[in-house]
This record gives C-alpha cells, sequence and structure tokens, in this order.
C-alpha cells in the first residue's frame, strides 16, 4: 500500500525533448504548467521546511521569549544539552526502543510475509487489510486498549510495553512492504532452488533474502523513524523512563528551553548529513543481484 | 541501494546506544518487616509526581544516606496520573503527589495505603491547617501527609494592567479580549461558582454545586470566553503565555510571577477580593508498593524543615512545613508567601474532593466545545 | 481448501499470537468494558449495559464534538492531499537527477519530534512571531492577527504540516508506478498535459491518493496533542474528551464507547477507502 517501490529508477531517457523546469537545472523550452508545477512544488517544500528552518534558527536563541527577531545569538542552549543527563538517557531509550521494536518487527513480519506468499488460504483477502489496522488505528485508541488491558495478562506499564505497542504498529510497516516485493517476485526462484536442492532454509537465505533485501532494509529504516517519534501509544505506556518525544514534552511543560530545539536541531542535521552522504556514494554503489 | 549506507549508519549507531542504555536496570522487590536502613542499599524509590517534585537538589542528599536512586517521573495532569494509577500502575510507583481533587478517590479507590504518622518526625510540626484536612482520613487513619500548598490566584502582567485588578471580573473588562488565559481544569468552574458567591454560605459550596448552580457557572464561563486567548494546561505553558504578551491576566500559581520575574517581567500575583481556591499536595505511599519503608524514610526526610526549604527553592511552591522559613532567602519567603501563611490560610478555600466530579468535567467540556 | 502444512503455522503464527494478545484482546477490552458502569469513586462495575452509548447519543456535547472533529480532519485531509499532489508529481515526474534526494527530503522532517515541530509553530504564528512580524513589517497589517494561533487554523496548520509526508509517500509510489509510455503514448496521441493528467495519471494514481488520503483523516481524527498545544478556546476534538474519560473523569465506559464508536467510524472509512481503491482499479485495468 505504501512507501514500497525503490525510488531510484531513472527516468531521464523516457523524453529527451520534454522541457525541463528543475531545481538548478537549465532548462530548453518553458511550459506555463510546467513552472505552475515547479511552482507549487517549491511552494509545498518552503511549508514543509519553514518550521524546520524555526528550529535550527531558534535553537541559537539567547533568551526563551519567542518573538521575532531574535534578541541575539548564542550557543549556550548546545552545551546545556550536553549536560542534561535525563534528555540525554531518555535519547538511548528511544534508540533502543527503536532497534528492539524494529526487529522484533523484522522478524514476525517477514515471517508472515513468506506464509503468505507462499500459500493460499480462507482468510489471506481477509488478512491482507486487517494487517493495515494497527497503523491506520488512532493511536490514542491502541494506548488507551493497551493501557486497559496489558495489566490483566501481566505487562506492566514499563519500557517493555512500549517495545510491545511499537512492535505491533511496526509489524505491519514490515509486512506489507515485504509482502508487495515477495508479490513481484518470481514465482518459480525458489522452486529453482529447490530443484538445484537448496532446502527450504537455504533457499530463502540464498535466494529470497538478497531479493528482498531494499524492502526489508526500507522498512527497518521507515520503522526506527516511526518508532522514535511515536507518541501516543508511548504516552500511556510508559512508567519509569521516558523516550525522547515524552521527555521532550516533560520539558516544554515546565517552559520553552531552546535545548529542546538544541537537540532537534542536532538529530535533523545529522540525518540530513547521513542522507546526502548515503546519495552521493549510494551513486556509485553497484546493484547487488 | 542508496538507503543503504543510511540505514546502516543509523543502526551502527543504534546499537552502540544500545548497549550503553541497556544494562543498568535496577529493581527493588524484597520486602522487610524489621526496618532496617541498610537494606536499602542499592533499591530505587519510583516517585510518580507534578513537575519538579524529584528534583536533584533535594534528592541527593537522600541516595546518599541510604545507597538508594530516586526516581522522579512527571505527570502533567491529574488525567495522566488517574490513567497510570487505575491501570495497574500501584506497584511501578511508590509514591504518588496527587492534589487534593484526587487525593480523596485514590482513598477511596484503595489506590494508596495508611500513613504510620509516629514515624514521620516533623509530622507534628506541619502546618496546622492543612494537617486537619479530613478528606485523607479514613476509620481514622491518614493516608497522606501535607507536601505543598498555594493559591489559584489572579496573576497580572503589571505593565500592562496598570491598577492592581481587584476582582476576578476584572477578567470581562472588553480592553483584555483575547488576552485571559484559564486553567483548563476543572477549578474554572470553582472560580465561576466563586464569581457567583456560591460559597458565601458554605465554602464547599464551590465543590457541590447542583444542576441549577452548575447551568449558572457554565454560562458566566461562557461569557468570559470570549475574553480567554488559551486554556492553559501546564504552568510551563502559561509562563510561555505571558513571555510572548499573548495574555495579559490568567489564573495562576505562585510559580508564575515567580518565573518570570527572574525574566525580567513585572507580573504579580494578587487574591481578589472574592478570594481564590488553594490546592494542597500530599505525599502518599502506594497500596502495592514493594519499598514501604524506603517510601516512609522519603517521607520523613523529605518533610524536615531544611529539606522542605529546598523544595521551595525548585519549586517555588509554598511547603508544608513553617520551619522551612528560615532557611529561606527574604525574597524567597515572599515569593513562597511562607512570611505570611496566615494570611493565605484564612483567604483561600481549599479545595475539596467533587462528589459529582464527573458531571463537573463534563459542564467543563460542553464550555470548551461550547461552539458547537 | 486442504489442510495448511506445519511450516505454514511455523510462518504464521508468531503474527497470530502477536496480533491477538497485544492488540485485538486490547481492543475486545475496551469493548467490554464499554458495557460496564462505575460507581461514585470510578471503580468499574462489571455488567451490561448501555448507558454509556445512550449517554454519547444524548446531548451535543459528544456527537457535536465528534462531528467538529469530522469536519476538522476532512479539512487537513483536503490541505494535505492539495499539499502533495503537485509536489509528488514534480518529485516523479519532473525531477530528474535529484529524485531520491527530493524524496527523501519529504520525510527527513519525520525525524524532528512531533512536538518540537508543534512548538516550531508556536513561534511562528504568535502574536509577536515570525509571521506576523513579518507581515507587520511589509505593512499587510497593523495589528498582530491573532487569530493565527491557539485557533481551529493552527491547530489545522500544525496538522497539514505534519501528516502531509504521509500522505505525499503514497500518491508519490503510486505516480512512480505509473508506466512512463502510458503518459507518452497519450501525448502521441495527441492530449495535452492537462488531459494526460485527467485522463491517464489521475486515475492511476487514484489507490495512492486515496490511501494517502485515509493516512491524514484517521490520524487526525485520533490527534490529541494539537489541540492541546495550538488549540484555542473553542478548539475540543473528540480524543481530547476521550483522554479526560480515562483521566479524572474517571468514566472509562464512556471513554470505552467513545473508543469504540472511533473504531466503527475508522473502519467504515477504511472499509469505503478500500471499495473506492477497488473500483478504480478495476477501471483502470477495464480500460
Amino acid at each position: 500500500m505504501m512507501y514500497t517501490q525503490s525510488v531510484d529508477k531513472d527516468l531521464t531517457a523516457d523524453a529527451p525533448d520534454r522541457a525541463e523546469v528543475s531545481l538548478g537545472k537549465s532548462f530548453r523550452r518553458v511550459n506555463g504548467l510546467d513552472i505552475a508545477i515547479g511552482g507549487a512544488a517549491l511552494a509545498v517544500m518552503t511549508f514543509i521546511y519553514f518550521p524546520m528552518l524555526v528550529v535550527v534558527l531558534y535553537s541559537f536563541n539567547p533568551d526563551t521569549v519567542n518573538s521575532f527577531p531574535m534578541r541575539g545569538f548564542s550557543t549556550k542552549w548546545y552545551g546545556t544539552m550536553l549536560d542534561n543527563e535525563p534528555l540525554l538517557h531518555s535519547l538511548r531509550i528511544s534508540l533502543v526502543i527503536a532497534v528492539v521494536a524494529t526487529t522484533l518487527a523484522l522478524v514476525i513480519g517477514v515471517l508472515a510475509a513468506l506464509a503468505m506468499k507462499k500459500y493460499e488460504f480462507r482468510l489471506k483477502r481477509f488478512f491482507e487489510r486487517v494487517i493495515l489496522l494497527p497503523i491506520t488505528l488512532p493511536g490514542i485508541l491502541t494506548g488507551v486498549a493497551m493501557l486497559s488491558f496489558f495489566p490483566l495478562i501481566g505487562v506492566r506499564i514499563s519500557l517493555t510495553a512500549v517495545a510491545i505497542g511499537h512492535t505491533t504498529f511496526l509489524i505491519c510497516i514490515v509486512l506489507t512492504q515485504v509482502y508487495a516485493r515477495l508479490k513481484r517476485l518470481d514465482p518459480f526462484l525458489e522452486e529453482a532452488a529447490a530443484d538445484l536442492g537448496a532446502t527450504p532454509v537455504q533457499a530463502f537465505f540464498k535466494v529470497i533474502l538478497p531479493n528482498i533485501r531494499t524492502a526489508i532494509i526500507g522498512a527497518a529504516l521507515l520503522s526506527i523513524t516511526l518508532s522514535l517519534d511515536e507518541i501516543p501509544v508511548t504516552f500511556f505506556l510508559i512508567a519509569r523512563d521516558n523516550t525522547l518525544p515524552i521527555e521532550i514534552y516533560t520539558m516544554l511543560r515546565r517552559g520553552i528551553t531552546p535545548e529542546v530545539n538544541a537537540v532537534s536541531t542536532l538529530i535533523f542535521l545529522i540525518s540530513l548529513l547521513t542522507l546526502v552522504l548515503s546519495v552521493r556514494f549510494g551513486e556509485r554503489e553497484t546493484k547487488p543481484i | 541501494m542508496k538507503k543503504l549506507l543510511l540505514s546502516a549508519l543509523t543502526l551502527a549507531t543504534a546499537v552502540t546506544l544500545w548497549n550503553c542504555g541497556g544494562g543498568e536496570k535496577k529493581e527493588g522487590s524484597s520486602e522487610s518487616t524489621a526496618v532496617n536502613t541498610a537494606d536499602f542499599k542499592g533499591k530505587t524509590l519510583n516517585i510518580l509526581c507534578w513537575e519538579g517534585y524529584a528534583d536533584p537538589k533535594f534528592t541527593k542528599a537522600f541516595e546518599e544516606k541510604y545507597g538508594v536512586t530516586v526516581k522522579g517521573t512527571y505527570f502533567g495532569s491529574s488525567d495522566e496520573l488517574i490513567a497510570k494509577l487505575t491501570a495497574g500502575g500501584g506497584d511501578v510507583y511508590d509514591i504518588v503527589t496527587p492534589s487534593p481533587d484526587m487525593a480523596q478517590a485514590l482513598v477511596e479507590r484503595d489506590l494508596v495505603q495508611p500513613i504510620d504518622l509516629k514515624k514521620v518526625a516533623h509530622y507534628d510540626s506541619l502546618a496546622d491547617k492543612l494537617r486537619s484536612m479530613q478528606d485523607v482520613v479514613k476509620n481514622g487513619e491518614t493516608y497522606g501527609v501535607p507536601f505543598t500548598w498555594g493559591p489559584d490566584y489572579l496573576v497580572y502582567n503589571a505593565d500592562v494592567v496598570k491598577t492592581e485588578p481587584k476582582s476576578w471580573n476584572e477578567f470581562l473588562k472588553p480592553e483584555y479580549k483575547g488576552k485571559i488565559a484559564l486553567w483548563d481544569d476543572i477549578s474554572s468552574l470553582y472560580l465561576a461558582g466563586m464569581m457567583l458567591g456560591y460559597d458565601k454560605q458554605d465554602k464547599g459550596g464551590l465543590y457541590k454545586m447542583n444542576e441549577q448552580q452548575l447551568a449558572e457557572a457554565k454560562k458566566k464561563l461562557m461569557e468570559l470566553k470570549p475574553q480567554v486567548r488559551k486554556y492553559w494546561v501546564t504552568a510551563g505553558e502559561l509562563d510561555n503565555l505571558m513571555k510572548n504578551k499573548e495574555v495579559v491576566m490568567a489564573v495562576g500559581w505562585p510559580l508564575t510571577p515567580a518565573t518570570l520575574k527572574k525574566e525580567g517581567m513585572n507580573v504579580k500575583g494578587i487574591i481578589p477580593q472574592e478570594g481564590a481556591t488553594g490546592w494542597i499536595d500530599r505525599l502518599m505511599i502506594t497500596k502495592n508498593t514493594a519499598n514501604k519503608d524506603l517510601a516512609m524514610a522519603w517521607i520523613d526526610y523529605i518533610t524536615a524543615p531544611e529539606n522542605m526549604a529546598k523544595v521551595a527553592e525548585v519549586t517555588n511552591y509554598s511547603v508544608a512545613n513553617p520551619g522551612a522559613t528560615r532557611f529561606l532567602t527574604p525574597e524567597l519567603q515572599e515569593v513562597t508567601q511562607m512570611n505570611n501563611t496566615q494570611y493565605y490560610f484564612d483567604k483561600l478555600n481549599f479545595w475539596q474532593y467533587v462528589k459529582e466530579r464527573k458531571r463537573y468535567n463534563e459542564v467543563w467540556n460542553e464550555v470548551k466545545g461550547g461552539a458547537i | 481448501m486442504k489442510r495448511l502444512p506445519a511450516s505454514f503455522w511455523l510462518l504464521f503464527a508468531p503474527l497470530v499470537l502477536w496480533m491477538t494478545a497485544f492488540l485485538i484482546l486490547p481492543y475486545v477490552r475496551v469493548l467490554t468494558q464499554s458495557f460496564y458502569t462505575v460507581d461514585d469513586f470510578g471503580l468499574l462495575q462489571p455488567g451490561f449495559s448501555l448507558d454509556s452509548y445512550s449517554r454519547f447519543f444524548s446531548g451535543p456535547l459528544y456527537y457535536g464534538t465528534l462531528w467538529k472533529t469530522f469536519t476538522l480532519s476532512a479539512t487537513v485531509t483536503l490541505c494535505c492531499l492539495l499539499l502533495s499532489i503537485p509536489l509528488a508529481y514534480y518529485i516523479a515526474f519532473k525531477a530528474t537527477r535529484n529524485k531520491t534526494l527530493l524524496y527523501t527530503l519529504i520525510i527527513l522532517p519525520l525525524w524532528v519530534s512531533y512536538i518540537v515541530r508543534a512548538y516550531a509553530w508556536k513561534i511562528i504564528l504568535g502574536e509577536e512571531g515570525v509571521l506576523n512580524s513579518l507581515l507587520m513589517y511589509v505593512g499587510l497589517t497593523d495589528a498582530p492577527i491573532s487569530v493565527l494561533l491557539y485557533s481551529d487554523v493552527s491547530v489545522v496548520i500544525c496538522m497539514v504540516h505534519i501528516y502531509t509526508p504521509f500522505v505525499l509517500m503514497p500518491i508519490y509510489t503510486a505516480f512512480e508506478q505509473i508506466p512512463k509510455a502510458l503518459v507518452e503514448a497519450s501525448k502521441d496521441l495527441g492530449a495535452n498535459r492537462f488531459t494526460t493528467f485527467r485522463k491517464v495519471v489521475f486515475p492511476l494514481s487514484l489507490p495512492g491518493i486515496i490511501a494517502g488520503a485515509t493516512f491524514a483523516f484517521v490520524l487526525s481524527l485520533g490527534d490529541f496533542l494539537a489541540p492541546i498545544l495550538l488549540g484555542g478556546p473553542n478548539t475540543l476534538f473528540i480524543s481530547n474528551i476521550f483522554q479526560n474519560m480515562f483521566g479524572t473523569s474517571n468514566d472509562k465506559p464512556l471513554g470505552s464507547a467513545i473508543g469504540i464508536i472511533l473504531l466503527v467510524i475508522v473502519l467504515v472509512v477504511l472499509e469505503m477507502s478500500a471499495r473506492a481503491e477497488k473500483r478504480f482499479s478495476s477501471l483502470e485495468s477495464g480500460r
């Protein structure tokens, strides 16, 4: 349903005579509609990135008043941030939860996707749709439902409960992505492997896995991203140790501190840098299989 | 393939950090019958409390004394407290600090346990007025020890509001349209009741309004509504509203003028002629705690005058032990009203348990959704 | 149908067990709880009572708020679509070299915490905020526009900002899947760009658009933070009432009933969008 396709298809060759209006690219023939689309795209990008810019800018705000323009420039909040042990602790916790939940979701999701690909069963159509529920149900509802039920089966509110909560909705991200990729695989791949004497397990690792690797990586990446900023479910299941978003919420309850902007700026810049690097080096990389 | 590097990096970072964050979980579970403070070593005391009630500035000494860890989890609203506690959080936390709107409910619902007051050395030196409240007493046993208290009074930006507001009705002045903030809580109904004089006969009248009175209170709040910029949820939010000049008058706690004065703003608080309601937060021990003795040790420790003074320094709230006053600077005595407690005790109408809380909440939600 | 082999269950059982224990049973619990009652101190009294449901429909507080939440969520959805479609179109069909970069740039804001992004809007929209200061500096207004913050407007803006990436992803994916040859063929047959979009691109991408719209709608329906952080005195979402019921109102049965009603609505929305998707994909194969 979503996020499934690889985005790196190259389309430059498909229409040599089409007028191009792309960012930073020269164009030959200017078409009004192209300009309109380009302009709209630029406007939307601006809308998306304007608040990001504000976050970065106000991380250098010397005081805690949000007036514009700022009354000076200061890097002190970056220092405060590094001294804020609860904040750093919550960042570690968030990463632990994201990795644990993503790993669990990968195991359960990939196994289930294989089952759904390989076997026909009566409720398959039903399952294909039900599996989307966890991400489409309102998080606050799921959070409260889990809060009401988990203690009954001995899962106390805790980081364990949070990890279980995250895993539950991450599974469907993994499952939908991997299942979609599996459906496009050549159905005879596995048979061929079996004919060559491979056990099903060997066939999976030697034949299937390399082919669904990008789907798995994409799913894992998205899962980590979503887990790191999950609020509604976490909000209800958290007990003693806060995740990063909840800790930020706690800090902001006592008043705005540009520290929060500082930590966001750092996370944002690190991910931006990683992205740019990966795109740069990724272009030179050759495609496996 | 372009995402490969990105994901590899992410995973690597995550795994590294996982190793840093993982190994240090401590759990205190063994219960001892005889109090032996040596048994405390290595245990963790978990406190579910309002912002700042488990600050390192006063937990450190306790931690060092007993070799324990004090872990505070802050809740932002009574909603959160109740949601956590009623969903089996009873053994996750050892101490909770409810406000009086919820304290009695916790007692009645059997979520907290009676406290042996003889073991709290400073109990008798806590303010009489606070100790004498009966809402946390059941069958002769006391379930809560007073911790902090304060008024819900009128906070105003004295640079904009030039003359001292004498009455809550100042909120209705046309020049303050869209410049007022009320608390997003049913206590706004108490305020409306006070403006309507429902506390004249009986101070408790605010907490047991009948349907007709509730309807009048709702009307009052709807009348106030065009004046309101925002119903604030947390004290920090109110500070921001005032700091960014979104509002000039509000219902607030002494914390707000104290914080904003430090930032160079001329913000003051006052009890108007109609009076103001007051709250008192208490220390309570959860029913199913595994660390009862440690929790008792905490209550004993934190109610001592010098420690209460530190609480006042961190939170800017008035504290329950008047003996704390001498440890406070004159400025802080002023801010926390510790130099003038009798005045507040006389003027304030302390919250009581609202039996029709569900109905109050419904009316308050009706006010918020009023434009429908 | 033949019996499924053990290997199937080996693969599939973890999913079934996990979802049963941690998703289905919690929701069953909410369902049963919605028929309970509470005593004066908010203690649950098991039983079978339709009281909570009748209270939901008895006065405008609950269904009126639900309706208002509905209209605001629909507004958010519409705005998200209006923003996503041109940008997705641009990335899919116009951008050449920077396609991956652009696409990932859309997802990147998800790495900045929701709450931080919401606070950024406070900085932008406040009376002394970035936008009002700019407007006054340029001379477009004399006094700050106060309706920008602490109103339904700011809640909608914030939600649109936060949910646009979720809408954009499926739409972009759908655009990408359209065979470029088809677009070329349409042009070769003399259709202009607009006709090509209307007759070829749009219908083919409809499943993606529907998926995106569903996401935006459902996510904003359940959002409780944006109203708290940015809403004004008149902003009340059904999720805020829902949270209150499990909190100080201590009315879990009514809260659960609201939850079940929300659940039913979400299921209906999903069903409708699934049907719409199916209809359009059958249309496209019939063409």
